[in-house]
């Protein structure tokens, strides 16, 4: 279930990202503010693939929440029971007046990629994708939260995920640029791939503080005592998605340091190299969102003297 | 202003989450010995419960189930859940508990407690 549950959640969390990501791309970096290529494609697809892992998420969460074998889980009384008495199905039901909200700026975006009147389309959608990724925030652990720790961590949450969408999923058509321009040295591709690089390197450098600052108070949150995270699973597994998110900046560092200036200079090889840095970043990318899927689900260290009960277990201490 | 803002900052940062509800407190205590019966058993968890989902069950010493299962939880503090008994007779009582936690982590667990002669 666990595993079934983490490959769910890393889906859904890919979809929401990409789905976001084609909007700031076309809102912070696309030249001339048109829609990326393939953007109707795209769009829809990541929605109806949103959809289904929502579906499928609020169906192990109805086995795991009532503890009931699967036949009598999913019936309309338990599923009604997780949608209408609980946080979760709360925040899924607003989730899916989001998507359907979503289906109007895409059906009036369609595949007029080049439509000025578009504007108010990318906006509206672009809120709305955004909202949808960050409410990501009411299902995770900050949702346990009480008083105003609850709002401060998952207004950090809600921040870190937005600001993972927007570099993530816009690097998606990003790429999709670079190639073109990497196998069309023409001046013009070579133009709109230079502005567009220049453009997704604020984005990036915006992105990436976000993160650190956000990353940080939810690692404040999540980790009240830096020796048993070192010697828990929650703690192993955040440690390599640091590792991996390192990595990334790393080449975002290389990106923008060296390969920029190098494309600014007309090599037309910049846009090779380019390209491939941002491929390896996507697959680091959704490897981390792999990890998170992971780490939702995963229990952090508890503090010092809360260790006499645990998961299934039974109290061992006394006078608590 | 800038004191005030840090302080803020400093409160709101001070507790960490654990994500999964654990018993932080039980009246009567675990393991302990209560020489007056209790009206209630009554459990504090270290994060909100979604009651919906969420139990707790006294059984005695034959284990047989003797709350009588009215568990509810607190109105003003979704962390507490309570469950009322009937006067219990000298013993000892095991009482089991399952909470789901907002975040939707399910956690269980079990301690006794006595009623003195």
């Amino acid at each position: 279930m666990e595993a079934a549950l983490t490959a769910v959640r890393a889906l859904h969390f890919a979809a929401g990202v990409v789905l976001f990501g084609q909007f700031a791309y076309a809102a912070f970096v696309s030249p001339g503010g048109r829609l990326p290529a393939r953007f109707a494609a795209t769009t829809w697809t990541c929605l109806a693939l949103s959809a289904a892992t929502a579906c499928a998420w609020l169906a192990i969460e109805s086995v795991n929440m009532s503890g009931l074998p699967a036949v009598e889980a999913l019936t309309g009384s338990t599923l009604g029971t997780v949608l209408f008495r609980t946080q979760f199905g709360h925040v899924w039901i607003a989730r899916a007046v989001l998507m359907a909200l979503l289906c109007i700026p895409l059906a009036m975006l369609g595949g007029r990629a080049d439509d000025h009147r578009s504007g108010a389309g990318i906006a509206f959608g672009g809120l709305a994708a955004m909202v949808l990724l960050a409410s990501l925030a009411c299902a995770g652990h900050a949702a346990a939260d009480t008083g105003a720790t609850r709002y401060a961590h998952g207004a950090a949450d809600a921040l870190h995920l937005v600001a993972a969408g927007a570099w993530l999923g816009a690097l998606v058509p990003f790429t999709a640029l670079l190639a073109t321009a990497a196998g069309d040295a023409s001046r013009e591709t070579l133009d709109r791939a230079r502005s567009a690089t220049h453009r997704f390197s604020i984005l990036g450098v915006a992105s990436v503080a976000t993160l650190a600052v956000t990353g940080i108070v939810n690692t404040c949150y999540m980790v009240p005592d830096l020796g048993a995270f070192l010697h828990s699973r929650y703690g192993l597994e955040l440690l390599a998605k640091l590792a991996l998110v390192a990595l990334v900046v790393a080449l975002a560092a290389d990106n923008r340091l060296r390969l920029t200036a190098r494309l600014d200079a007309g090599a037309p090889a910049a846009a090779r190299a380019l390209l491939r840095n941002a491929c390896v970043e996507l697959v680091l990318g959704f490897a981390i969102l792999a990890i998170v899927g992971n780490l939702g689900i995963t229990m952090p260290p508890a503090k010092k003297g809360s260790d006499t009960f645990s998961i299934d277990g039974s109290a061992t201490g006394k006078g608590i | 202003m800038r004191r005030a803002i840090l302080a803020l900052a400093l409160a709101t940062l001070a507790p960490a989450a654990f994500a999964h509800a654990f018993l932080e407190r039980a009246e009567p205590r675990v393991g302990s010995t209560v020489a007056k019966a209790p009206d209630h058993v009554t459990l504090r968890f270290s994060e909100a419960l979604e009651p919906a989902f969420s139990s707790v069950e006294v059984f005695d010493a034959a284990g047989k189930r003797v709350d009588r299962n009215d568990r509810k939880a607190d109105d003003g503090d979704k962390a507490v859940m309570r469950v009322s008994v009937p006067p219990l007779a000298p013993g000892k009582y095991k009482v089991k508990w399952r909470a789901l936690s907002a975040d939707s982590h399910v956690t269980r667990g079990d301690f006794t407690f006595e009623v003195g002669r």
